[in-house]
């Protein structure tokens, strides 16, 4: 009845494997739905910008035709003029607003900040299709509150959306004052944990408010900064929903973007082989931008 | 031991996903005995119970009641465009998984731009009798002579049926033109423009016309392109149908005739720019087909010209119930478009556009999906739903749920059919035979692609973005683009017409 040495090791291991055998079963289904529903059409869809495809008919192989097609495109330097200026410019009004909302809470009276903090993250909630909706109203020309108010106070009623110079602002102008996102709470999560001694040494050096955020809080914030800067900047590509609804790329091309074109070329033109080419050259521009801004914006600190 | 329940549940749980992952939604077949028949409604009607498919209901439960075993079941279509529809149709037809009766747009039908396959040929049905009409030597003959062209598909098949027309007209305002002393409606083109000036000297903002959608744009390039080409037309109509196909409009650009260089041609875009002039701003805000209840843009227009914001609109006949709907009624009026003469362009030729805006409305018209689209047909279920549409194609049927659905607002397309004659109406409707309908590019007829790429040019020739030079080049070269991709797509050799 003595234990061999064996034995006691097929003891000691067993339930570990056990356990790692049902982790594996348990992990299964979620890997292969993540497999089937995430990584297929990915792969899936890199590989069909080589292909023509209507949808419908076998695709044709086309070699990198479609891509050259797309940057050849007489709409290309117009779409990358608009999404540089929607993702510029929603990063910055993020960073702006965000970082701003997050350091005011922060130096509120405790009940205050509490309060605050309900009350802004609160419209996260809000599906994006009734604030797109909320803001057609706002731009509704002529009888839309903000030409409302225009209108009251004698200014000129602007048609917000098909002006083909007001269109683009426009759409940048959906969610003022563009508080209530994740990136509120990343500043604001990364402001209660900055170390309370660097903060203790600049009150102690007499820095004012001001010199405090660009001396501590925003060195020491830099990776929130980096993340915030990588999720609105592929959010502003990705998301040209909107657009879709608001002004469908138009009037003429003022808000065409590669995104919205890339929906419609599948969706609307039958061009699935087309729309698969330009979404990954949008891919491959993506992680492209995530590289440089992880590494402009790397932390300084050990 | 142990081991083996944990891979029959990783095998269970794999082949569940696996199966739900497979499964398509094919329709149930009628190898049974018993046929269910999946039907699209007419777009944006809401469900079979809805106010609007009232008509439509009470004929299939009429249907069903007749003909034990075949139940209907209505799928409500929620489109907010002809591209959306082909491209739900596609997805679904892809799988196998398409109804059995769709909506469809003629014109992607017709002109092929829809996928080849996807929709069965239902001449040989329309060739023999309805079976509900005594008497009736070819369902067919029942259609009105405008609307069998609209039907027919490049090679004479038949893939689509339709069931009522809307008619297009200028409609003012009464108070507007009275405002600007203008005492009769126009008769020409020149006329419309100078009472457009009279407006806008009287400071009545003269019209709108509505780019946010395809509707205004691609009604002035078929009034437009028609009238000005009605001496040409026949150089490059091979398909001899009431409207150019797309193999005619490839042909047109191919022999030159449909090219900026053609001064025909390019008049019509001058004469856009000429009533564009003439437009409210914000044309991209709106859209003369969008609905009135519309909050998300494009919105529609009718409520400017209700608010005394505007003179004039370009509508349709679904303008009149709206508009008395909207307490307008009795204030304005409607006339037809007038006819191009040699008083706007010395290129003019006078040729009457009553009728040739108008046509096949979405209101009724549909397609029998082919096998390989819908995995459920077959021989006999496809002879079970061409009956059901045979029911629904009565004359006295067709007539009585088409004015249920819309008012009134549509024109059923069989000659006999019921409808009501609202104010207005009639002078919409063409009195005799309507010339050739010259389609371009903003109405599908070479592709999607070559629509949606032209609105956005005639957007910002209109926003004055891009001037008539700029238009010019780029519009020809968006032509001959389309049409060879037209020729390559659909392997035809324009030089061989």
């Amino acid at each position: 009845m003595t234990m061999t040495y064996v034995q006691s090791l097929r003891r000691r291991w067993r339930p570990r494997y056990r356990l790692r055998a049902v982790l594996v079963v348990l992990l299964l289904p979620s890997l292969l739905l993540i497999g089937i529903f995430s990584y297929y059409p990915a792969v899936r869809s890199l590989i069909g910008g080589f292909y023509q495809w209507n949808g419908f008919s076998p695709p044709v192989y086309d070699g990198i035709e479609q891509f050259k097609q797309y940057v050849q495109a007489p709409n290309f330097s117009t779409e990358v003029k608009n999404i540089a200026i929607l993702t510029g410019g929603a990063i910055l009004i993020t960073l702006v607003s965000q970082f701003t909302a997050a350091e005011i809470v922060m130096h509120m009276p405790p009940r205050a900040a509490s309060v605050a903090k309900y009350i802004l993250v609160l419209p996260i909630v809000l599906p994006p299709l009734v604030l797109i909706e909320v803001w057609a109203y706002l731009f509704q020309p002529g009888s839309g509150l903000l030409d409302k108010v225009f209108g009251s106070v004698g200014l000129a009623q602007p048609t917000w959306l098909s002006d083909p110079h007001l269109a683009l602002v426009s759409i940048l102008l959906i969610g003022f004052p563009w508080i209530s996102n994740l990136g509120f709470l990343i500043f604001l999560g990364g402001l209660q944990n900055l170390p309370k001694d660097v903060l203790d040494a600049g009150r102690l050096d007499g820095l004012s408010a001001v010199r405090r955020v660009f001396a501590i809080d925003i060195p020491l914030l830099l990776p929130q900064f980096r993340i915030v800067v990588i999720l609105s900047g592929i959010y502003a590509v990705q998301n040209f929903v909107p657009i879709l609804l608001l002004t469908n790329g138009g009037p003429g091309t003022a808000t065409l973007v590669p995104g919205l074109d890339m929906y419609q070329s599948a969706f609307s033109n039958d061009q699935y082989g087309y729309g698969m080419a330009i979404g990954t050259l949008l891919f491959v521009v993506m992680l492209v931008f995530t590289l440089v801004a992880m590494r402009l914006l790397r932390s300084r600190t050990a | 031991m142990r081991r083996t329940p944990v891979f029959i549940a990783a095998a269970l749980l794999a082949s569940t996903a696996i199966a739900a992952c497979s499964s398509g939604g094919s329709s149930s077949g009628g190898s049974s005995g018993s046929v269910t028949i999946k039907a699209e409604l007419p777009p944006n009607t809401g469900a079979i119970s809805a106010a609007d498919n009232a008509g439509l209901k009470q004929l299939t439960g009429q249907y069903e009641a007749a003909h034990k075993g075949v139940t209907v079941q209505w799928l409500p279509n929620n489109t907010a465009s002809i591209t959306q529809a082909n491209a739900t149709l596609e997805s679904q037809a892809s799988g196998g998984s398409a109804p059995d009766l769709v909506w469809e747009q003629y014109g992607p039908v017709t002109s092929g731009a829809l996928p080849n396959g996807l929709l069965q040929n239902i001449k040989p049905f329309l060739e023999k009798p309805n079976p509900y009409v005594p008497g009736n030597s070819s369902w067919l003959s029942l259609f009105t002579a405008s609307t069998v062209p609209y039907m027919t598909s490049q090679n004479g098949d038949i893939d689509i049926i339709l069931g009522s027309n809307v008619e297009t007209g200028m409609f003012y305002s009464k108070a507007a033109f009275a405002k600007a002393g203008i005492s009769a409606t126009p008769t020409t083109w020149a006329e419309f423009i100078a009472d457009l000036g009279k407006l806008k000297a009287a400071g009545v903002t003269p019209i709108m016309f509505a780019d946010g959608g395809l509707c205004n744009p691609s009604w002035f390039e078929r009034l437009a392109t028609s009238s000005l080409l009605a001496g040409q037309v026949s150089q490059f109509d091979v398909n001899h149908a009431q409207v150019t196909n797309g193999l005619d409009v490839a042909v047109g650009i191919h022999k030159g005739i449909i090219s900026m260089s053609n001064p025909r041609y390019a008049e019509v875009w001058k004469l856009l720019g000429q009533l564009a002039s003439f437009s409210a701003s914000g044309e991209a805000s709106y859209d003369a087909c969008s609905d009135p209840n519309s909050t998300t843009p494009p919105l529609s227009s009718q409520s400017l010209l209700v608010q005394g914001k505007v003179g004039v609109l370009w509508g349709g006949s679904w303008y009149i119930p709206q508009l008395d709907s909207a307490g307008f009624s009795g204030k304005y009026g409607v006339f037809p478009e007038p006819p191009i003469t040699s008083d706007s362009t010395p290129l003019g030729l006078g040729t009457s556009t009553v009728g040739m805006i108008g046509g096949p409305n979405g209101n009724g018209q549909w397609g029998v999906t082919s096998q390989q689209a819908d995995s459920s047909m077959d021989a006999a279920k496809t002879a079970t739903v061409m009956n059901f549409v045979a029911w629904l194609f009565t004359p006295q049927h067709l007539g009585n749920w088409i004015k249920i659905n819309q008012a009134g607002a549509d024109i059923p397309t069989e000659t006999g059919a019921p409808a009501v004659n609202l104010p207005g109406l009639s002078s919409l409707v063409p009195s005799g035979k309507v010339g050739t309908v010259v389609d371009v590019v903003l109405d599908d007829v070479l592709s999607t692609a070559a629509t949606n790429s032209g609105l956005r040019l005639v957007q910002e020739y209109i926003d004055g973005q891009l001037p008539f030079s700029s238009f010019s080049t780029q519009w020809q070269s968006l032509l001959t683009s389309s049409a060879e991709q037209y020729a390559t797509t659909n392997h035809v050799n324009l030089g061989s017409y």
